[in-house]
């Protein structure tokens, strides 16, 4: 019997009719001088735009001005693929200028990666991450496994379509404490689940935490299928990873008391941020 | 099978030929699609004998997938109305043709894969990947992706100096379904000693599908904007080949033919179309105009009363459907039900029931599968009363029926369209069925945000 996917993460077509102008005239970058604002507007529109060329150019000149790489990945590139997939969502944009726009993210990363993993500071464990078989999108993916280098992890990134054997065999080989799986299409997650179901029938799952992300992956997919972690976001995975391998270093993956410890990361997370809230509009 | 007496029309052909005229039959025709797997399953949960060996079976369209052409017993068992064929491989056997990747007549410009593999006419790689039932052959390795990635000049003459496949090979029409008998033969036979009417494949790839195939999917997309000369070199030269392969069909079995399908062209996801319309009109319609004119022009000289019939999966929205109508599409499978709204079933019946007939409907993705009996009947109440008024319906899956459908749900199918499905159909609709109530048009091609002045591009300011 095949598997029935669920998938509960369907954007509301409300939330994306906002007006991309408007957002433009609400200073997002608060704190930086115009002549930075200008090159983030520029590298956000060529993003847009799919002008990877010229995307990349202006990389240099933002670096040059003393803006670090993860603030450009997290700024303007970050808002730029934004309003790209906004447009595809809305059938303004099609394949082939989400494509361009997803070069531009390429070639821009291609220059950052390196500056950002040069910034890592002490080691912390090792993450094996990978796009799981038969789904070749990778751009999600290379982000996470950018900011977890980033933040101190050594990690072994297997690419794009990779058969659970490829997983075992390089958990076998590099003894990580976290293994990322990556699926962006409803019709690939189901293998997430499964490179679990593989882990536990050759006796590693209490080796490895097993983290899941991608446009599809909801915590309750997570839940259904038994991962550890779910990443909503970049910032999240690392957060997590990184409470994987400190607080929770004890606990061996798939044990549900460490998957309650990572639902209340979240929940820690939700309350910081309402907290923040209504400190502003109080 | 009862015999037929020549030259007088059996009642499922005329029921078939009725419906592809927009005229209402005595009951909707049905015909059935399948994998190689959900065809031994059929055959196996109906009684009838089956071979083991997937080698064994002609396939139903290319090479590489494992779809078969149905055979007359299980279509006379079953009481369906027609039945379809397709042209061969060139220079290969029946179905499967299995060469080594030291034995591709050209670059690939990747290394040997480790795995095994199947490679297609075209030179298309494929990896056989199996699932709980059988498998499927996964695309590995492009043929023209060093092509497309290399310079104009030497992309065009790589395509130039490309071992194209000859659609006038005649080994594509050496075989057909009954073993020993010539695809003319086979064409004769169905017409002139039973009843079913004929649907035949003379495409062997397809055009904007091929180039996919041969590209990439990921490298096609960018091709529209960074590689247009190549890709309107690439999808010429497809078309010649898809005229070709559809001419040496309709010279050697065209008469015979009821209506024609060309190859499947898919041009949508399930939410909207892969390209905008104004990439579609300039890049890809001129091809089917010039393409599809041509092989209709050819078969109607064989069969004045021939339809040709366009596939894609997904959203079609209704601009594009125009854009196909122009260039002399008559009929439109496979009719995925459960798509954005803008474009599925009974909105296509609104939006263009007058001018073109339809052909599939009956959902595979979940109710063919996984729904009950009840659940297949009322799938087929429902798509029946949406598309089957003024005729121009022929029901069938939506794609293929695969291993996972359970024969109870395809005879329950078959079932309900036979009591259902009787003209003229009821007025009021059965549950469930879309009646239009609050329907939206596709809001594509909305206007959209340009780029503010003060962001000028990097060449712009070099300029």
């Amino acid at each position: 019997m095949a598997l029935f996917i669920e998938t509960e993460k369907e954007w509301d077509i409300e939330d994306l009719q906002y007006d991309f102008e408007d957002s433009l005239e609400t200073d997002r970058w608060l704190d930086a001088p115009s002549e930075i604002k200008e090159l983030f507007h520029e590298i956000e529109w060529n993003i847009i735009d799919g002008e990877h060329e010229d995307t990349s150019d202006l990389i240099h000149p933002a670096l040059d001005a003393d803006v670090s790489p993860r603030t450009l990945v997290a700024g303007p590139m970050a808002t730029g693929i934004a309003e790209v997939g906004r447009r595809f969502k809305m059938d303004e944009y099609f394949l082939p200028e989400v494509m361009m726009s997803a070069k531009c993210m390429h070639s821009a990363l291609g220059i950052l990666k390196p500056l950002i993993v040069a910034e890592k500071s002490e080691e912390i464990g090792t993450v094996v991450v990978g796009t799981v078989q038969g789904d070749l999108h990778d751009i999600g993916k290379k982000i996470v496994a950018m900011m977890l280098e980033a933040a101190g992890f050594t990690v072994v990134d297997l690419g794009v379509t990779v058969p659970p054997e490829d997983f075992i065999a390089a958990i076998r080989e590099h003894q990580p404490q976290i293994v990322g799986f990556s699926a962006l299409l409803t019709t690939t997650m189901n293998m997430q689940w499964e490179t679990i179901k593989h882990l536990q029938k050759e006796g590693m799952r209490g080796d490895v935490k097993v983290f899941v992300g991608g446009a599809p992956i909801s915590q309750a997919w997570c839940d259904k299928i038994g991962a550890d972690a779910y990443g909503v976001d970049a910032l999240v995975a690392v957060e997590k990873a990184k409470a994987c391998v400190q607080e929770y270093k004890d606990i061996k993956g798939g044990d549900p008391a460490l998957h309650g410890a990572m639902l209340a990361v979240d929940a820690q997370r939700v309350a910081e941020q309402a907290a923040k809230l209504e400190a502003a509009s109080g | 099978m009862a015999q037929i007496i020549k030259n007088a029309m059996p009642p499922e052909r005329k029921r078939v030929i009725d419906a592809l005229h927009l005229r209402e039959p005595d009951l909707v025709p049905i015909g059935l699609w399948g994998t190689i797997e959900g065809y031994q399953n059929l055959r196996k949960g109906i009684g009838m004998d089956f071979k083991a060996d997937p080698k064994d079976y002609r396939t139903g369209s290319t090479t590489w997938t494992t779809d078969v052409s149905f055979e007359l017993d299980i279509a006379e068992k079953l009481g369906v109305d027609f039945v379809r064929i397709a042209i061969g491989s060139p220079g290969g056997s029946p179905g499967f043709r299995e060469i080594q990747f030291d034995e591709i007549p050209f670059d690939m410009g990747i290394p040997p894969p480790s795995v095994d593999i199947n490679v297609d006419e075209w030179g298309v790689i494929r990896k056989w990947t199996p699932h709980e039932q059988g498998g499927y052959y996964e695309m590995i390795g492009y043929p023209l992706f060093h092509a497309t990635s290399a310079p104009l000049e030497e992309g065009l003459r790589i395509l130039d100096e490309f071992p194209w496949p000859n659609a006038w090979d005649e080994s594509c029409l050496e075989d057909s379904p009954i073993p020993g008998m010539t695809l003319r033969e086979y064409c004769k036979f169905i017409r002139e000693e039973t009843p079913f009417a004929l649907l035949g494949q003379g495409g062997r790839g397809g055009i904007f599908e091929q180039a996919k195939y041969m590209v990439g999917y990921a490298k096609i997309f960018s091709d529209f904007i960074e590689s247009p000369e190549f890709l309107e070199e690439m999808l010429r030269r497809l078309t010649d080949i898809e005229i070709d392969f559809n001419k040496a069909i309709i010279d050697e079995c065209g008469e015979y033919i009821d209506w024609m399908r060309m190859s499947p062209e898919d041009l949508a996801s399930e939410k909207t179309a892969f390209l905008s319309l104004k990439m579609f009109d300039r890049q890809v319609k001129p091809h089917y105009v010039r393409g599809f004119r041509e092989i209709k022009e050819h078969y109607l000289k064989k069969n004045p009363l021939g339809k040709i019939q366009f596939h894609s999966c997904g959203a079609i929205p209704e601009p594009f459907m125009r854009g196909l109508i122009e260039s002399g599409v008559d009929g439109y499978d496979s009719l995925p039900p459960k798509v954005a709204r803008h474009s599925n079933p009974a909105a296509k019946k609104r939006q263009l029931g007058k001018e073109m007939f339809f052909y599939g409907g009956i959902d595979v993705q979940e109710t063919l599968p996984w729904g009950s009996v009840e659940d297949v009947r009322n799938e087929v109440r429902q798509r029946i009363w949406e598309m089957g008024h003024g005729g121009g319906f022929l029901l069938s899956s939506s794609h293929r029926l695969e291993h996972d459908v359970p024969t109870q749900n395809v005879l329950a199918m078959i079932d309900e369209a036979r009591s259902y499905g009787r003209y003229p159909l009821p007025t009021d609709p059965p549950p469930g069925a879309d009646t239009g109530e609050g329907y939206e048009p596709w809001s594509g091609e909305r206007k959209r945000r340009r780029r503010p002045s003060r962001t000028r591009s990097t060449a712009a300011r070099a300029a």
